[in-house]
């Protein structure tokens, strides 16, 4: 059984714990502890540019280097290796090449040059160590080229048959669209692939207009701004800002502009695409 | 006295940490106290018996508590062991108080580079943690402290390795794979040693000249480049003591022409002994892919009867658009099923293969394709409920034109590229786990790629485009819940009972948030 004394001796060194305890736990302001995360190498290093998040890729190199170093590929190197380094008549892939990979500046694709692969059938090459290093940078760039998907070159689109695209043109799209009207010169507003992927289903796209309608009767119309399960927000006539929550008796209704073309879209053959894409491409 | 000197000891004290250790053996059991995998246990299942949060009372789910690691987007399933909280993030890891969200420790390392697009998560043995980082390094952790055991490398970062995979450790074995971007290079599935970090086998993703599987590759170099990175933490039957993964395309990815054949054994389900590495069976999903239909997401294990008979199954909605189950003791196939629209293949063959379509296949001029890219699912965690016996799925909806950009006879990294023309609502779908029939399909809307978690208090939990986490009905798809957390919830949730308490614990964004019921 406890005394009084030692009770009242107890909440004392409690208070005093508590007090130790708690000052522990909130260290100064000064050491922000949760805004460690800003100081990260990884992210500091993406914001600056220096590391893409997504692919990573070696750097561009210098262009007059690059062209340099091409120049002494396709004359040197490019009967064996192929002529877009990927291997070609004995030679190996330069591309995928764990030692090009692995080459800073040419120091240790200029040792390979210089001695040759003799007894694979690579003679020597007397190179300067700047031709080295040309030919490094063209191996790189070609490198980085090959990974960064969003350079590739699309090649021509048009090669339909314009005629049988102008009928289904008639057909299909002529309800809204005019080749001398909306569409004149479209050939001259999109390189061919985009004008391809923009009539098939324009992006962004006219912005879809809702209705909605309350549990009180009170209709609200306008140019639909966001949709979700939860919610639903538009801008009206005036521009002014409205969201709703979408709860029992609300009811909204959004009119796609773009419809037609979806319904367009999941009976599309790809005949009809080049077909159609070929006779847009004459609409210079 | 001496019941006051506890209390003033442990008031004292640090609280309570003692039990953040883990036995391998005890991700055996059913989850409830703890959280111990990726996948919480073994059989991918994401699927908890945890029920005092329940389709009854989780209209009242309140937050419990939040943490902002300032980082990255958390796309790692959180570990839960002894009442602490290990995520990651890349080049970053955590310890927080799962009851309240403290913040233990946080480790951080400099990075030499790599394609910083996620970390999975980590994986524990003992008193130790293991991660990987987008530079290639299997690094382990002190669990107590976050101070670093070891490093080791596991891939050549100059090749265009990168790692993002949650290791997953069976028994004295490490698991852990670097994912391949674009560079033509050939995946592997590693095994480490959780004390000492030695190396114990390789896996590779590609036959060996000579082997069986090479006669579905032209030839000795396209094989050695052929890619069939593993991406997503596999899943583990112990009593069959097989290691089920998924491996990623083959290289190059778009441009097939220089590596004609079925190309084993990328787009595959793959089953091995995780103690010597030999693989017991594959199945592809996809052969000879041309539109990056990763079969890399997660085999999920389940036992059902088919036909009168018990079996032991595994499921796996694919990238491609088809849902499939196996017999996992053998690999043969039981069922194949489109769980959404596509237009690139033409049917299936004896095997339950989908045919390709080599009209669909990228073109110069393009080919028009259902879906795009990213596929019919991706990455996301699916669930399976062992009540509702339903297999639950991201879903997202698109189309694309495909463009072959190389047309050379050997082509390089992708060689096409597909460009976006319609991105098209997404949804959370119910698929019946042995017939492949959907049940139900609930529509999120624009975007979204929550994984997803179900419970025995009959609530399916994920989360939608618009910064929504939701707890829906797996019998209905109705939402029976919903929270806005401003940012989309991208990782796996998961759920983990202390104190008596149920917690729901996922991430929107770089944060992360818990859940539990008024006491």
């Amino acid at each position: 059984m406890l005394s009084r004394k030692y009770l009242w001796f107890a909440a004392v060194l409690l208070l005093a714990a508590s007090t130790v305890y708690l000052a522990q736990e909130h260290p100064p302001p000064l050491a922000h502890p949760q805004k460690e995360g800003t100081r990260d190498e990884g992210r500091k290093l993406v914001s600056q540019g220096r590391l893409r998040m997504y692919p990573n890729l070696v750097p561009n190199q210098e262009p007059a280097e690059v062209a340099q170093g091409k120049a002494l590929y396709q004359a040197d190197c490019s009967f064996c290796h192929g002529t877009l380094a990927t291997g070609g008549n004995g030679g190996p892939d330069l591309v995928r090449s764990v030692l090009v990979n692995h080459d800073k500046k040419g120091d240790l694709i200029g040792p390979v040059i210089r001695n040759g692969r003799v007894s694979k059938g690579m003679p020597k090459f007397n190179l300067t160590a700047a031709q080295v290093s040309d030919l490094a940078a063209f191996l790189h760039q070609r490198n980085r080229d090959a990974r960064l998907r969003s350079t590739y070159k699309i090649l021509n689109v048009a090669v339909g048959d314009a005629a049988a695209g102008k009928t289904f043109f008639k057909e299909h799209c002529s309800s809204c669209h005019s080749p001398t009207g909306d569409l004149a010169g479209i050939a001259t507003r999109y390189p061919g692939d985009q004008l391809q992927q923009q009539w098939i289903y324009p992006q962004p796209g006219p912005a879809p207009r809702v209705t909605v309608t309350l549990a009180s009767g009170r209709k609200y119309s306008g140019s639909l701004e966001h949709i979700d399960e939860f919610s639903v927000s538009l801008y009206d006539a005036q521009g002014t800002y409205r969201s709703f929550p979408l709860t029992n008796g609300t009811h909204t209704e959004v009119t796609a502009p773009l419809a037609a073309h979806y319904r367009l879209m999941k009976r599309l053959t790809d005949t009809e695409m080049h077909n159609v894409t070929t006779y847009l491409e004459s609409l210079k | 006295m001496k019941i006051l000197g506890i209390l003033i000891a442990s008031f004292l004290l640090t609280p309570a940490l003692s039990g953040q250790s883990l036995n391998p053996n005890r991700i055996l059991r059913p989850l409830g106290d703890i959280w111990p995998t990726y996948n919480g246990d073994y059989s991918g299942r994401r699927f908890s018996q945890l029920k005092q949060i329940n389709n009854s009372n989780v209209k009242d789910l309140r937050l419990a508590w939040a943490y902002d690691s300032g980082n990255w987007t958390i796309k790692a399933t959180p570990l839960m062991i002894g009442g602490v909280l290990y995520f990651s993030s890349p080049d970053n890891a955590w310890a927080i108080d799962a009851r309240t969200g403290r913040q233990l420790w946080h480790w951080q390392t400099r990075t030499r580079g790599g394609t910083h697009i996620g970390n999975r998560g980590m994986a524990m043995y003992g008193k130790w943690l293991f991660l990987v980082t987008p530079d290639d390094y299997l690094v382990s952790l002190d669990a107590a402290t976050g101070k670093e055991r070891w490093r080791v490398v596991i891939a050549d970062l100059k090749l265009d390795f990168f790692s993002t995979v949650a290791p997953v450790v069976i028994r004295n074995h490490v698991l852990v794979s670097p994912s391949i971007e674009s560079t033509d290079n050939r995946g592997y599935l590693d095994s480490y040693d959780p004390k000492t970090g030695k190396h114990q086998w390789r896996w590779y993703a590609t036959p060996n000249p000579g082997e069986p599987g090479s006669e579905t590759w032209p030839n000795p170099d396209a094989m050695a480049h052929g890619g069939g990175a593993i991406w997503i933490p596999g899943t583990y039957d112990a009593e069959l003591n097989l290691y089920y993964f998924g491996t990623a395309n083959p290289q190059p990815v778009m441009a097939g022409q220089g590596r004609k054949g079925d190309n084993l054994w990328a787009n595959s389900i793959v089953a091995l002994n995780p103690d010597t590495g030999k693989m017991a069976w594959y199945y592809q999903t996809t052969p000879h892919d041309t539109h990056d239909w990763d079969s890399a997401e997660t085999p999920v294990l389940f036992d059902a009867t088919i036909d009168g008979r018990p079996r032991k199954l595994l499921a796996q909605a694919n990238r491609n658009g088809y849902f499939f189950v196996l017999d996992r003791t053998n690999g043969r196939h039981i069922l194949t099923t489109p769980f959404a629209a596509n237009n690139w293949a033409k049917g299936l063959d004896a095997q339950g293969r989908p045919i390709r379509d080599t009209a669909k296949d990228p073109k110069p001029a393009g080919a028009f394709v259902i879906p795009s890219e990213g596929g019919a699912t991706n990455w996301f965690s699916p669930s399976l409920d062992t009540e509702t016996g339903l297999f639950y799925v991201r879903v997202m909806r698109s189309a694309a034109v495909y463009y072959l950009t190389d047309t050379s006879s050997k082509p390089e990294a992708w060689g096409g590229i597909d460009k976006s023309v319609w991105r098209g609502p997404s949804s959370i779908e119910a698929i019946h786990s042995t017939t492949g029939k959907v049940a139900w399909d609930h529509i999120t809307g624009k975007g979204g790629s929550s994984g997803l978690l179900t419970t025995a208090g009959k609530l399916l939990f994920g989360g939608d485009g618009s910064g929504n986490a939701m707890a829906l009905d797996p019998l209905t798809g109705k939402t029976l819940w919903h929270v806005n957390l401003n940012e989309n919830m991208v990782n796996g949730p998961i759920t983990y009972e202390l104190d008596g308490r149920q917690y729901l614990v996922l991430a929107a964004g770089a944060k992360l948030f818990a859940f539990t019921l008024p006491q």
